[in-house]
C-alpha cells in the first residue's frame, strides 16, 4: 500500500517545496471565462513544480504501491435508493428540458435573460461532469430521452409484448462509440466556434433534435445498447462518473468503492480512444482560442480563407473548426507517442492492445482540464440561475421573487480559483500515472519493464500538464 | 515565446533520455521495490523457519521413542 511507508527524505522534500511553490499564487492568475486577463502567470515557474510533483509521485508509486489497487471494484452498500427518488429524478430531467425548450422557443432572445442558454451551457455542460464525480452517474437518472425511451419501452411491452420483446436492431458494433464522438464535436463546435451559438431558439430547436434522434436509435436499439454508445452526453457523464467513489448497483443500491477504481472496467469499444481525446482536445482549444497565440495568428488563416472567396462569419467559422480538429489530434498524437514508447519497452503486446489498456488514464486528465478550464465560468455563470428561475423567458417576470438576483463576482477570490486549477490539474495527472502505474503492474510480469512503460507515461502526463498550465496562463493575454 | 519554452522545458528534459532509451534511475527503483519486501517479510513466512527450528530438536522420550521405533511417530505427535 501507498501510505505504509514514508517518502524518504529527498523525495518529501521536493515534494513539499513544489506544492508550496504551486500554492503560493505570488503573481498567479484565475482562468475563467470571466477575469481571465487580468491576472499573469510564471507559468514556467508552475510547469515545473507541477513536474517535479508527477516525478515524485512516480517515484512513489514504482516504488511503494506494488500490487494492483484498482482492478477490481470491491464495493460496499450504504443504503437502497428509494424508487421514489429515481422517478423523481427522471421527472426532474424531463420537467428541466421542457423548460429548456419553452424558454427558447418563447423567450427573449437574448443569452444572458434567457433560461436555456446558461442551463445547457453552464449547468448541463460542465455542472454535470462535477456532479457525476462528486455523485455517480446521476445522468442516468435525470436524462431525459432515456426517460421518455424507457416510458416507450414499458407502454410497448405493455400493449403489444411480442412486438416489444427485443430491440428490432442489433447495434452496430463497428459503429462503437463513434457516434457519442460526432455528438460530443458537434455540441464543443457549437460552443466553441458557431457563431450564433447564443441564440436562445437554435439551442432549443438543436436540443429538440438530439432528443429525437436519441428517442428514434433507443427504440430502434434498445435503451441501454444506445445509451452506452451512442448518447454523446451519458457516455461522457457515465465516463467521468468512474472516477466517484459512489456508484448505483445493479440491485438500486448506493455502493462505496475506492475513487479511481470504475475506471479499468472501463470498456474499450471502437472510438472510446477518440472519446476521451475529443473532450480533452476540445477544451484545449477553448483555453488556446482565448490566448494569445491563436488570437495572433488567427487572422492571417482567416484571411486566406477570405481571399479564397468566404465571407467573413464563414472564414472564421472554418479557421475555428480547423484549430479544434487539430487541438483534437494534438492530444491524440501526444498519447500515442507515449503509447509507441511504451510499446519499445516490451514487444509482448502490439500497439493497438496498448492503446486500449491504457485509454482510461487520461479520464481523470479530461476531467482535471474541463474543472480548470471551466470551474469559474460554472461558479459565476452558475449563479445566473438564481433570477433565471424567477424569469426564466426573460420577459420581466419573478415567479419566486429572486428575479432581481445578481451574479455576485466576489464570491471567491482569484486566488482561491488558481489554487483550485492547479490543484484540479495536479490531482488528475497524479490520478492517471497512478491508473497507468496500476495496469502496468498486471500487464508486465517483469517489473524492469513495468518501470520503465511508466517513464513514457509520466511524459506523457508531465507532457499533459505543462501544457494545460501553459494554457491557462495564456488565456485573456 | 521564452515562457512558452521554458514551460514546455519538463517534457523535454525527460522525453530527451527516453527517445535515446536511457531510464535514469531505472534499476534504483527496482532495487528499493525489492528491498521493500525483504524489509518487511509476510508474517506467514516469518512463521514457518520457527515451526521446523523446534521439530528438528527431539528430546527426553521422544527421541528415545523416535530412536526405537520402527517406524518413526506421527509428525503432529513429535
Amino acid at each position: 500500500m501507498i501510505a505504509r511507508r514514508r517518502l524518504p527524505p529527498p523525495s518529501l522534500l521536493f515534494s513539499g517545496l513544489a506544492t508550496i511553490a504551486l500554492l503560493f499564487p505570488a503573481q498567479a492568475v484565475a482562468h475563467g471565462i470571466v477575469g481571465k486577463a487580468d491576472l499573469p502567470i510564471p507559468v514556467w515557474l508552475f510547469s515545473w513544480a507541477a513536474a517535479i510533483v508527477l516525478v515524485v509521485s512516480f517515484v512513489a508509486l514504482s516504488t511503494l504501491w506494488r500490487n494492483p489497487q484498482l482492478q477490481e471494484q470491491r464495493r460496499r452498500r450504504v443504503v437502497r435508493i428509494p424508487a421514489l427518488l429515481e422517478s423523481a429524478a427522471s421527472a426532474l430531467g424531463l420537467g428541466l428540458f421542457a423548460l429548456v425548450l419553452y424558454s427558447g422557443f418563447a423567450g427573449a432572445q437574448v443569452a444572458n435573460a434567457n433560461f436555456s442558454v446558461t442551463f445547457v451551457y453552464a449547468i448541463f455542460w460542465v455542472g454535470l461532469p462535477v456532479l457525476s464525480v462528486l455523485l455517480g452517474d446521476v445522468f442516468r437518472a435525470l436524462s431525459p430521452w432515456r426517460t421518455c425511451a424507457r416510458l416507450l419501452w414499458w407502454a410497448g411491452r405493455r400493449i403489444a409484448p411480442r412486438r416489444f420483446a427485443e430491440p428490432r436492431l442489433d447495434y452496430p458494433s463497428w459503429l462503437g462509440m463513434w457516434p457519442a464522438v460526432a455528438g460530443l464535436v458537434g455540441f464543443a463546435w457549437l460552443e466553441l466556434v458557431y457563431v450564433n451559438r447564443d441564440r436562445p431558439s437554435l439551442l432549443a430547436a438543436l436540443s429538440l433534435g438530439y432528443f429525437l434522434a436519441m428517442l428514434a436509435g433507443m427504440l430502434a436499439c434498445g435503451v441501454e445498447p444506445w445509451s452506452e454508445r451512442a448518447d454523446a452526453f451519458g457516455v461522457y457523464f457515465n465516463l467521468v462518473s468512474r472516477l466517484s467513489a459512489l456508484i448505483r448497483d445493479e440491485q438500486g443500491y448506493l455502493c462505496l468503492r475506492r475513487p479511481l477504481s470504475g475506471l479499468p472496467s472501463l470498456p474499450v469499444r471502437r472510438g472510446t480512444v477518440a472519446l476521451i481525446c475529443t473532450i480533452i482536445g476540445t477544451t484545449t482549444f477553448d483555453g488556446l482560442s482565448n490566448g494569445g497565440i491563436w488570437r495572433n495568428n488567427e487572422p492571417s488563416l482567416q484571411n486566406l480563407f477570405a481571399d479564397l472567396g468566404l465571407h467573413p462569419t464563414p472564414a472564421y467559422e472554418l479557421t475555428a473548426s480547423l484549430g479544434l480538429v487539430l487541438c483534437i489530434c494534438l492530444i491524440a498524437a501526444v498519447y500515442r507517442l507515449g503509447i509507441l514508447g511504451v510499446h519499445s519497452v516490451s514487444r509482448d503486446y502490439d500497439t493497438g492492445q496498448l492503446t486500449r489498456a491504457f485509454a482510461h488514464t487520461l479520464v481523470p486528465i479530461a476531467f482535471a482540464y474541463v474543472l480548470a478550464h471551466y470551474f469559474s465560468f460554472l461558479l459565476y455563470q452558475g449563479q445566473a440561475l438564481g433570477y433565471l428561475i424567477s424569469d426564466p423567458l426573460g420577459n420581466g417576470s419573478d415567479l419566486f421573487g429572486t428575479g432581481g438576483y445578481q451574479i455576485n463576482y466576489q464570491v471567491i477570490s482569484y486566488a482561491a480559483i488558481w489554487y483550485v486549477q492547479v490543484a484540479a490539474l495536479i490531482a488528475g495527472h497524479v490520478s492517471g500515472l497512478a491508473l497507468a502505474h496500476d495496469r502496468a503492474l498486471v500487464i508486465y510480469r517483469d517489473p524492469l519493464q513495468a518501470v520503465r512503460s511508466q517513464y513514457w507515461m509520466l511524459a506523457v502526463m508531465v507532457a499533459f500538464t505543462s501544457f494545460g498550465l501553459w494554457l491557462l496562463s495564456g488565456v485573456g493575454t | 515565446m521564452l515562457t512558452t519554452f521554458l514551460c514546455l522545458l519538463p517534457v523535454l528534459v525527460l522525453a530527451l533520455p527516453l527517445l535515446a532509451r536511457r531510464y535514469p534511475g531505472e534499476r534504483v527503483l527496482v532495487a528499493l521495490r525489492a528491498e521493500e519486501h525483504v524489509r518487511w517479510p509476510h508474517p506467514r513466512t516469518s512463521m514457518a523457519p520457527r515451526r521446523a527450528f523446534t521439530v528438528a530438536i527431539a528430546s527426553g522420550g521422544l527421541l528415545l521413542g523416535c530412536g526405537l521405533a520402527v517406524r518413526p511417530p506421527p509428525f503432529a505427535a513429535r
